[in-house]
């Protein structure tokens, strides 16, 4: 195997790998704040089954969680799920793990804040909604950033978990690689790595500049 | 009809009472101070009057709105639009400020006319201009809070709480976390409300602006109001050995 098709075979698994980091942030940053506000709610069944719920999250490997949601429909239920259930339960496992961190990173952010806002808010009349999203949110989100950063750089890494189901993205790939006879192994492994690295490189950079334009204010 | 009015008002927090059954009106136009011991129950009688805290037991209305009203020795609440109604009517500044730290100062006076009020932009950023003026602050509409001194964000907070045409402005502690330099800021830009006949509860420790400003002085202590009447009265002639005892340990302190 030449270096060029080595590296071309790294390529297309990285682009599996960048569509499920995509994808995992697309829904869990929302779902993280659906997640919080469960986390907080005033009726006691839905706080409890939440705390459970990211208790389960934190608990356990992701690594697990991947095979327990790909495994589960056919060894649970005897279902088998129609379409490419692989990938979606990679997305599945990796959204709902990854909502419940960010939902305790959001709740930090949130309780940080300090009860004036909330007090001089509602004095002025504003609604609960528009407290949240006028007045909270946005100094939430300044305050989560860093902690945020944490978990996307994290979850570039985390792709590579997906291999455990199967799924071909970069580091089944370079596995692939390192396995077969005749091929540069040692060299796959570190080009994986420069891959990795380079794009969380470039993650960082973009949410310090996020960081940044949120420096207007403190 | 006064313009707030809280009779018999009863708060306890767990088994301690902080207020034990205090009333007071106030008319339109008046000034009144409440002076008193820290764990008097100041602060709570400000939060229950601003709808922070629920009372336990007595009345609350503003004008024509009934906040709370008595059923069987409890407070009964009124609905939330009654509630919103009221909130129109009163504004509260904070000792701490709560400016919003994300909006420029334009923005934290002209945000709730505009969002909660649902008045026009442009009269209400005129409108806001000019009070930011009136508070010496001309030329500041785009800063930041964290930009400004303490006595200029007050003042930031006190146009914010006007710009919503209250009929009753609350004043927790307005000069507390600040420094006395600019306590005289703060303080002259209240009194110049006064001067424009502002409705005004102010909750301080600033014994000889009380006496300046206020119309009536209220002497709160043990959750009671101990003794009330004209700055004169109650700061040259007490009547009640607290209020005495209170003055006098207020006196000494400033000597040491």
């Amino acid at each position: 195997m030449t270096v060029s098709t080595m590296l071309s075979l790294l390529a297309q698994g990285f682009v599996t790998s960048l569509l499920i980091f995509a994808l995992t942030l697309l829904f869990s940053l929302p779902l993280g704040l659906a997640v919080m506000f469960g986390r907080r709610s005033r009726i006691s069944p839905l706080r409890w089954f939440v705390k459970a719920y990211i208790s389960i999250m934190r608990g356990t490997p992701l690594m697990l969680q991947l095979m327990v949601v790909f495994y589960g429909p056919k060894l649970l239920l005897g279902v088998t799920v129609p379409g490419n259930w692989r990938f979606t339960a990679v997305i599945v496992a990796f959204v709902i793990n990854y909502a419940a961190y960010f939902a305790e990173i959001y709740r930090g952010g949130l309780e940080s804040i300090p009860r004036g806002q909330f007090e001089a808010a509602e004095v002025l009349g504003y609604t609960k909604g528009q407290t949240f999203f006028r007045i909270i949110l946005p100094q939430m989100v300044k305050r989560v950033i860093p902690s945020v950063t944490n978990e996307v750089i994290t979850l570039v890494k985390d792709t590579s978990l997906a291999s455990v189901i199967g799924t071909v993205e970069m580091f089944t790939r370079a596995k692939q690689i390192v396995a077969s006879p005749n091929t540069p192994g040692m060299l796959a492994l570190v080009a994986a790595g420069v891959f990795y690295y380079v794009f969380n490189y470039a993650m960082a950079f973009l949410m310090e500049r996020c960081e940044k334009a949120m420096g207007y204010y403190r | 009809m006064p313009v707030f009015e809280i009779s018999n008002a009863r708060k306890a927090f767990g088994a301690l009472e902080v207020l034990r059954g205090v009333s007071l009106r106030i008319e339109q136009g008046e000034v009144v101070s409440v002076i008193g011991p820290s764990g008097g129950g100041k602060s709570t009688l400000l939060r229950c009057a601003t709808l922070l805290e629920t009372l336990d037991a007595g009345t609350l209305a503003y004008g024509e709105t009934v906040c709370a009203r008595e059923e069987g020795d409890r407070s009964v609440y009124a609905g939330r639009a009654a509630l919103r109604q009221a909130r129109r009517k009163f504004g509260l500044v904070f000792q701490q400020f709560d400016l919003f730290p994300h909006y420029t100062v334009l923005k934290n006076v002209c945000d709730a006319p505009v969002c909660v009020q649902k008045r026009a932009r442009a009269e209400v950023e005129d409108e806001a201009a000019a009070l930011l003026d009136k508070m010496g602050l001309a030329g500041k509409e785009n800063a930041y809070p964290y930009q400004l001194s303490g006595g200029q964000q007050q003042r930031v907070a006190i146009a914010r709480a006007l710009a919503m045409k209250p009929d009753i402005l609350f004043f927790d502690e307005p000069t507390s976390a600040l420094d006395p330099l600019l306590t005289g800021e703060v303080l002259r830009v209240i009194r110049s409300l006064a001067d424009e006949h502002m409705t005004m509860l102010i909750v301080t420790h600033e014994m000889p602006f009380a006496r300046a400003v206020s119309d009536r002085v209220v002497f709160l202590d043990g959750g009671v109001i101990v003794e009330q009447g004209s700055p004169r009265q109650v700061f040259d002639d007490p009547q009640q050995e607290r209020t005495k005892a209170f003055l006098r340990s207020y006196r000494e302190t400033l000597q040491e």
